[in-house]
Parts: structure tokens; sequence; C-alpha cells
């Protein structure tokens, strides 16, 4: 008989992708026009995928009907397009949505695609993180924000391929082109007591270190820009007159799934530097609906607002702020500001274009408390901003968003759920262990002898399976207690055996009974030592 | 246990550490080196840096190895070479086309490859992973007969599991036995378990199994341990009862029972025959003691004495020189068959009454056997049938003798020497048809996610399906042929569904 393979990592996939599109529901729920066509090339392209992986398909098989049947599904496809009445940008995002999942879902069960696979759920989670639906007030990445998701994230990555290395154990053990050997028996005879706990530490702690290192190295591959932010508002401090600052390098996140606050484009622009006023002429380049921040906040920034500026002006965006602490107003203002052009001609059409609804965000003024003096003074560190230089030119911190997260999502009470459904879990566990045993040594209602001593041997097999010893199969209770040789179980088995026998108990053999596998309890749970009781807690199946 | 090549070997061992350094390299010259090169020199550097280093100590304690040295660090599984290299791909796009997700999962492929290549360098690279563990493997029953179920066990006693890894074991007892494949987890480890499996209906002979193949694999199936053998004991299957039909023929027209026979006696013998004298017998026969007493002649007469138990060879022809270069089970089956009949058609002529001798060549001894035959179970002509196999060094014409005997062999294929009391039975067996499915084109031929359904592996079983095809076809076209007629009086044994053999003389 052919083992079961196991469905976890089908599942796991499932549950990642899963996952990833409610979060991005809840972070967008201004665009169901991009979420429900992504809800539904996910779904069906992994289905789909995974469907191809139950019926064995071989990759060549799409590779050739595709391009061979290309003439005839492309214009059916056009014309299911155009009949639908779906938007492009809707069907945009159906094709970018269901290809990647098609493949991911096919490579999630195969033996050496699990990383390729793993690809389009970390899609649609690194959406999820960047665009920081925890904490509406951020406007920049911070890791604190994002470690929830990344942790959950990583833990979700290991389960993921140890569940598929399990299958592919399962699978190498039943399937296989040598003739395989047939009705295989593992039976535990004895085992250490505190393994099972120490197999799960393992994996946390590979789980762990991996984790670590993502989360240490992977925001420093989009985070560049907050460096080069800062570098710039130093370069403002110089007190040169007006010099140009150099070309403001922007260098977004990207995702292949394009951003909110964040779509791909490009600026450059001299910012033309003066001690005390800045203005900001560009030449830029800028799509609809795009940021055009380059700050640490300008990668996950908000859409550019028009408003009064008072006070700092940042070169990049319109947007006002409330001065840190310690600002000081500038004396002179040599030149108003100057509102940066904003060219409304994408020069590459983008997924947004048309189908992203710029929402729009009410200017929040605020002015600036009066400074007495002019001077530099001394260097400021903002640590919320990261921001470390002159208190003049201190970089903005936004407070507007271009889209707001619902306050009513549950995510604080999702996590509060999920953790006490977890504790529940292993607390029942422990509950229902101690109602089990209490029940084999003295019944809670009226049982019948014969009941009660096999109750009687059931709880010495508790206390022996703590001890990690375990009956065999095929193995009579007589050879077991002969095995084991504790004190006692010769008793309880020859009882036991009479009983089965259909054999007279005699008066005395139920207390001879209890007594017998209350003592062997008890040595075998001295056997088992503090750490072995104490996994033996949580442990089910009892026997 | 089949060597692997030694290009793999390195290339593996290469792929250790050299898609980390070329990842790190990627990211170092990418556009902004400063950033990334800090972080990166802060995170992936050390542990590429760790890995080296383990890997060099790992070398250094293996010079004084018994083992290769290759195959001591050589611990990357196939899927993990395939982690690396895609976790260095995604990681390079990232570089290119800046996208987090990429990053992310690129780092933690990197990540977690490399935290299993540390642990597996460190915890099973030694000299012996399952040190202090005690791999005992047997079979039930020890000696079995032909067609009964075989279980083969292996008991695991303190097996040395590490936490997060897991004990492979893979083998068969030879090639018409199925393979057992066995995985026991690090929750047992330090424990004792029995692990069973029904390794199919005993084939005859004296087997000396195939070894086990031991490993320890990592529960990400990244990593493993170099392999062990465990060996087995010897196995032997005891050839079973093959009736065969029309026995009787055998006696009939072959070498049957020769008639009663007197032997000629001095005139003096013979006590318990008397009769009056008559003129011309031999005075010297008188009994002179009775004739005194009845008062006339009386002659003795020759006692006669029982007929001989007629005597019958029975060889076996083992000479079948294409029998090493054939991977199909045919020759095992046929074989099988013929010692079925020949050991029937000994207890048939023993039960009636003939002294049968059984002669054979075996491939361990030069001189060919000779055994008489007792019906016995266990007996030594059971341990006989056992012991034989196909051999390459004696013709069957080297164990005529000019007795009577009698030729069980797949085929007459040399001019029978011409003796009277020479008959041949030639066994047509039948054999089993290979089942040997090449893969079909569109779909795999296991479950998805098998790593027998890498195309090297399916190409492979392929090939070997091809040849045991035209092995197949080979043995059947050599046991098919006749060089030359059979002499009146020989027999064919053919096979029928029941397994039972039927005898049918060759006119």
């Amino acid at each position: 008989m052919k083992p079961r393979i196991p469905i976890t990592s089908a599942t796991l996939y499932w549950l990642l992708v899963l996952c990833g599109l409610v979060g991005m529901t809840l972070v967008r729920p201004d665009h169901l026009d991009q979420v429900l066509p992504l809800w539904i090339g996910s779904v069906l392209g992994v289905a789909l995928g995974q469907t191809a992986t139950l019926m064995r398909i071989r990759p060549r098989v799409p590779l050739f009907l595709i391009p061979a049947t290309a003439w005839l599904t492309l214009p059916l496809g056009i014309a299911f397009f155009e009949s639908s009445g779906m938007s492009s940008v809707q069907g945009h995002w159906l094709a970018l949505s269901f290809f990647p999942a098609l493949v991911g879902g096919y490579l999630s069960l195969s033996e050496r695609g699990a990383l390729a696979a793993f690809w389009y759920p970390a899609v649609l989670w690194m959406i999820v993180i960047l665009e920081h639906p925890l904490d509406p007030a951020r406007t920049a990445f911070h890791p604190g924000t994002a470690l929830p998701f990344l942790v959950l994230l990583g833990a979700l990555f290991i389960a993921f391929f140890q569940a598929r290395e399990t299958r592919r154990v399962t699978i190498w053990q039943g399937w296989g082109a040598p003739r395989l050997a047939t009705d295989v028996r593992r039976t535990v005879l004895r085992t250490s007591p505190v393994r099972g706990a120490l197999s799960v530490v393992w994996t946390g702690a590979i789980g762990g270190v991996a984790l670590l290192l993502a989360w240490w190295v992977a925001p420093h591959l989009w985070q560049k820009e907050e460096q080069l932010r800062s570098e710039e508002a130093l370069a403002h401090a110089q007190p040169t007159s007006t010099r140009c600052c150099g070309q403001a390098r922007t260098e977004h996140i990207e995702e292949y799934l394009p951003l909110v606050s964040n779509a791909p484009s490009r600026w450059d622009s001299c910012v033309r530097c003066e001690r005390n006023t800045q203005t900001a002429s560009s030449s830029s380049t800028v799509t609809e609906g795009q940021t055009t921040g380059s700050g640490s906040y300008g990668s996950y920034g908000s859409y550019p607002t028009t408003g009064s500026v008072t006070g700092v002006v940042d070169p990049y965006t319109t947007t006002t702020s409330t001065p840190l602490a310690g600002y000081a107003a500038p004396p002179i203002v040599a030149q108003p500001y100057v509102q940066p052009p904003v060219v409304n001609a994408p020069a590459v059409p983008h997924p947004y274009a048309g189908g992203y609804a710029k929402p729009t965000a009410k200017p929040h003024v605020t002015t600036p408390a009066a400074s007495p003096t002019a001077d530099l003074g001394t260097p400021v560190h903002d640590e919320h901003s990261g921001y470390a230089g002159y208190p003049g030119y201190a970089p903005v911190v936004r407070e507007s968003r271009g889209f707001a997260l619902p306050e009513s999502a549950p995510w604080p009470w999702l996590f509060a759920a999920a953790i006490l459904g977890a504790l529940g879990h292993v607390a029942l566990r422990f509950v229902r262990r101690g109602v089990t045993l209490a029940h084999l040594a003295r019944p809670f209602w009226k049982e019948s002898v014969d009941q009660q001593v096999s109750n009687h041997w059931q709880r010495m097999l508790v206390g022996l399976r703590d001890a990690g010893i375990q009956l065999g199969r095929d193995e009579t209770p007589g050879a077991f207690a002969r095995r084991i040789g504790i004190e006692g179980m010769e008793t309880c088995a020859m009882i036991l055996e009479r009983v089965r026998h259909g054999v007279r108990v005699e008066s005395g053999d139920l207390e001879a009974m209890s007594a017998a596998s209350s003592a062997v309890f008890a040595r075998a749970r001295a056997r088992a030592g503090a750490a072995g009781r104490a996994a033996a807690m949580l442990r089910w199946p009892l026997v | 246990m089949k060597p692997v090549p030694i290009a793999k070997r390195i290339f593996r061992i290469l792929t250790i550490f050299a898609p980390s350094w070329i990842a790190w390299y990627t990211a170092a010259f990418a556009k902004h080196p400063g950033e990334l090169e800090r972080t990166l020199t802060h995170a992936l550097g050390p542990l590429w840096v760790l890995v080296c280093v383990a890997l060099i100590v790992r070398l250094c304690t293996a010079v004084s190895d018994d083992r290769p040295i290759l195959e001591r660090i050589d611990v990357l599984t196939a899927r993990g070479s395939a982690l690396a290299w895609s976790a260095t791909f995604a990681f390079g796009l990232a570089i290119v086309l800046g996208y987090a997700s990429l990053a992310v999962v690129g780092m933690l492929g990197i990540g977690l490859l490399n935290v299993a290549v540390l642990l597996a360098l460190v915890i099973v690279g030694g000299r012996d992973p399952l040190r202090l563990a005690s791999l005992t493997r047997t079979f039930v029953p020890q000696t079995a007969a032909e067609g009964d179920a075989l279980r083969e066990e292996l008991r695991a006693e303190n097996p040395r599991i590490p936490v997060g890894f897991r004990l492979f074991v893979t083998g068969r007892i030879g090639q018409r036995f199925a393979t057992s494949r066995y995985v026991v987890d690090s929750v047992d480890g330090g424990g004792e378990v029995l692990l069973e499996s029904e390794v199919g209906p005993a084939v005859r002979g004296d087997h000396d199994p195939e070894p086990l193949v031991a490993w320890l694999e990592d529960v990400f199936g990244l990593c493993r341990s170099p392999r062990y053998e465990i060996e087995g004991p010897k196995l032997t299957v005891t050839p079973g009862a093959r009736a065969v039909e029309n026995a009787r023929a055998l006696r009939d027209r072959g070498a049957g029972p020769s008639p009663t026979r007197s032997v000629r006696h001095l005139p003096t013998e013979g006590y318990f025959d008397l009769r009056e004298y008559k003129e011309g017998d031999d005075v010297r026969r008188i009994h002179w003691v009775r004739s005194l007493a009845s008062r006339e002649l009386v002659v003795r007469l020759p006692d006669e004495i029982p007929p001989d138990r007629p005597r019958v060879r029975l060889v076996l022809d083992t000479f079948y020189p294409e029998s090493f270069v054939n991977t199909s089970d045919a020759p095992g089956e046929t074989l099988d068959a013929l010692v079925g009949v020949w050991l029937s058609i000994a207890r048939s002529l023993a039960t009636s009454g003939a002294q049968v001798t059984l002669v054979t060549a075996v491939p361990d001894q030069k001189a060919p056997v000779r055994q008489p035959f007792h019906d016995r179970a266990g007996s030594e002509a059971q341990k006989l049938g056992a012991r034989v196999a196909w051999q390459t060094d004696t013709p069957v014409e080297t164990l005529l003798t000019d007795e009577a005997t009698f030729i069980v062999s797949r085929g007459i294929l040399s001019e029978p020497p011409e003796a009277r009391n020479l008959r041949w039975i030639v066994v047509v067996p039948e054999v089993s048809r290979p089942k040997l499915a090449f893969a079909p084109v569109t779909t795999f031929p296991h479950p998805f996610g098998s790593s027998e359904n890498r195309w090297t592996k399916i190409r492979a079983v392929d090939t070997e399906h091809a040849r045991a095809r035209g092995d197949h076809a080979r043995a059947m076209l050599a046991f098919g042929t006749l060089a030359t007629r059979p002499p009146p009086g020989s027999f064919a044994a053919y096979a029928l569904p029941n397994g039972t053999f039927r005898l049918e003389a060759i006119q």
C-alpha cells in the first residue's frame, strides 16, 4: 500500500498566497479594480498550476502547447477580454498575477523549484510589508513596523521548505523506478522523551537565523534613498549662498506589482541650494499619481499636494511639515517658493495609468514658531526621520498620506486572536491529558472491571511513553513487560492477559492492577526526567 | 553503491561556496557598492567565511580518513545545489531589477543554505556520523523456501541522528528482490526503532545480500552526510516444490527400474530351495545330509537375491556464458524452473525406488558436485538446489558418464554424445514478461516532486529498461534454441499455468 502523500506543502503555499492577497486587499481597499483581478489571477493561476502537478504534466507540454495554440487562444482571449467589459488596467493586473501564480503553483510542489515558487507569494507579501499597514503614520519603511510580517514570511518560508521535503521523502518511500518493498512498518520501541521538542527548537533556530539574515540585509537593498536624502540635506546646510546640490538621484523601491506609493519613476533635478532658502528648479519627468520624493519618506511617501508653504521647504515635494523642535525660522527669504512643475505626461505607460485614482488629501499647513536667530546652531539628530544635520534644513516629516489604511482593519485583534488560539491549543492538550489520566486512574463514571483493568494498563503505557518507551507492534503484554523489566509490569501484563482471554478476574486483581500500574507509572515518569515530564505535558496522542 | 562521477562531485563542492561568493560579488559591484558592501560584509561575508572555514577544517580532518576526501566534503544534495544557484540568480535579479521580493527570496535562500551547509559540515561531516549506533539487518525467516513471504528487519539501536536530520536507509537483497526504503526521524534518535518491510516472495538462491546504504539528510533536503553501508547476513532460499506431471513416463520409457536379476552363486551356496536330483545336475550341489535323511538324492538350488535398485544420474545443465551480461530476470527465472524440475524429477524417481544422484556444477566450485538425493526437508539436496547458479566454466558434456543419466537442461546446445542410456529433459519455463514501460512523453512517471522525475534519472531508467528488454529477448532466443534434435526417449517439461510442469515425450 502506497503511503499517503502529505498535502502540507500545497496547503502552505495556498496560505502564503491567500495571506498575501488578504494583506493586499487590506492595504488597498480603495483599489478593487486592481485587487479583484489580482485575486482572480492568483487563485486561478495557483489552482491551475497545482492541478497540473497532480496530473504530473511535464513542463514541455505547456511550453509546446502555448506557442502552438497561440493562433487560437490569443484571439479568443482578446475576444473574451473585450466582451467581459474588463478595463485595460484590470486586464493588466489579471495578466500580471495569473502567469507568475501559474508558474509558482506548478513549481510549489516540484523538487527543486521551491525557491522560485516562493517568489510570487513574496511579491504579495512585500507589498504588504512596504506599504506598512500596521502604522499609517509612518511614511518610511521601518523594520520595526514590518517585523511581524517579515517574521511570518520567514516562518512560512521555513515551514514551506520543510513541508516540501517531507512530501518528497514520502514520495521517495512509496514511488520509484525499482520495485519497492511493501508494507513498510516502523515501530518505535524506545525513544528520548525530549527529542520532539528539540526538533521543534532546531527548526525554529534555523528559521530564526535565516530570518535574521534576511531582516538585516534585505532592507538595505531598497533603503538607499534614505542615505542619499540625508546626504543631500547635509549639503543644504552648507553656508554656500547658491549652488547646485547636484542631481537628486532617485532610486525607488520597485516591485513586480507596482507599489501604490512608489511607482517607478525617474527624477533628474538640480536643486539650487541657498543658505536659508532653497528653490527647487526641476526638470523632471514624473508620471501621474506618483511620488516626487526622494528622501527616506519619499520611498513610501504620499502624493504631492499643494498648499501654502511656511517654514522649511522640501525641495522634492510641496507638502509642509511641522518643524522639529529647536527649529529656527530663516530670517531672510530671498526668493519665494516656486512650485516645481509637474508634467502629467508619462513617458512610459504605467499600470496605474487610468487605473489608479489619486486620492485627495487635505494639505496640512502649519506655521512654525518664529525664531529670532538665523544662526545655524548645532547640528541636530532626529531619531524619527533619521535626519542628522542643521535644524534649519531638517527634512520634512510627512503627515499626510495619499491613501489611508482603514483604521478599522483588525490587525492587532487578528494577531492577538491567532496567538491566543495557538496558546489555547497548547493549553487544551495539557487539560486533556490531565482529564484523561484522572479518568484512567479513577473512572468518572461506572465502568466494568475489565474496562478498569484496561484503563490501568493504558495509564501505565502513558507513563512509559513519557519515558520514551513504547509497546511494539504485535508485541504481547507479557513480552513487553519482560523487555522493559520495570517491577510491577509483569503483574499488570498477567492480569491484562487474563482479562483479554476471558479468564475470571480474582477479587484482588483490580487493586493489584491499580497498585502495580501506579508504581510503574511513577517509576517511568521518574526515568523520564524533568525535561521529559515537561515535554510530555503537551504531547498528543498520549501513547 | 553506484560511484558518483568526479566531475559531479567537484561541481557540488564548488556549489557550496561559489554561488554565495557570486551573490556577494554581484551586490558589491552594483550601483551603490558602499551601502551594499557594508551590508553584505556584515551579513553574507561572515557566513560565507564560516562555511569556507568549516570546509577547510573538514578537508584537513578528512586527510587522515580512509574514505576519499571529496566524499567527505561533498555534503550538498541536488536540491541544495538547485537552491544555491536559484538564490544567487534571484539575488542577481534583485540587484538588476530592484525588486524587493527577489532580494528577500535570494537572501532567505542563501541564508538557509549556508546555515544548513555549516551544520552539515560540523555535525554530520565527521568520520562516522552514525557512531555508537547499532544497525542490525536480519531476514525473517532466515532460511526460507522459494515463494515464501520474506520480511526484512532493520533494528536501529541508539542511532545518532542529530536534531534536524533524518536517517535514510535503502537497499535490496538482489536484483530480483524489492528495494526497501526506510526513514528514521531525529525524534527517534538515541532510541530503539524496528523497521520492517516485506521484500516480496523469496527467490531461490544462496544470497549474499547487497549492503543497505545509509546516510543522514537535513529536514530541508539540502545537505547530507557521506553514505555508509550496512551489511546483512547471508540468506538461503531453498528451491520450492514444483510438481511434475506424468513423471511415470520416465520410468516407463526412460531409464526406468531394471528387471529382477539373478546372481550366479557357487554350487555350494543356497540353503532353502531343494529338490530331487535330476540327471545332469551338478553333483556338487547334492545336499548329502538331507539325502541320507530322505534316502534319495536331494540337490540345493541357488538362492535368488532381490533386484538391485536402479541407479540414475540426474544432471542439471547450468552452463550459460551470457548470464553475466544479461540484466533481465529471464535467466534467473529459467534457472529456478530448471532447479525445480530437477528436484521434482529426482523426488519422483526416488519415490519409485531408484537411487538418484544429483550432479551439477556450481560457480564457486570447480569440480562437479555429486549429491545423493534424499527427499527430506532441509536436506543436502535442497541446499545444493539453493546454491545452483549459472556458470561459465563447465559444459554439460563434462558431467556425463556411461551410467544411466537424465540431463535437465534449458536446451540442447551441442551434439549429444551417442549413448544409449542418455536422456534429455528440456525445460520450457514460463518466465515473466518484463514490465519495462518507458516514461511517457507528456507526464512524469512518478508523483510531482519525486527526485526520480529528473530528466537524467528518467533517461537512465529508460536506458536500463531498453537494455533489459534486449537482454530478455536475447535470453528467450537462447533458451528456445536447440542445436540438435533430442535423441529418442527425451522429454520436454512444459510449464503449466498453475505453476506445475508436464512431461511430454519428444517423438
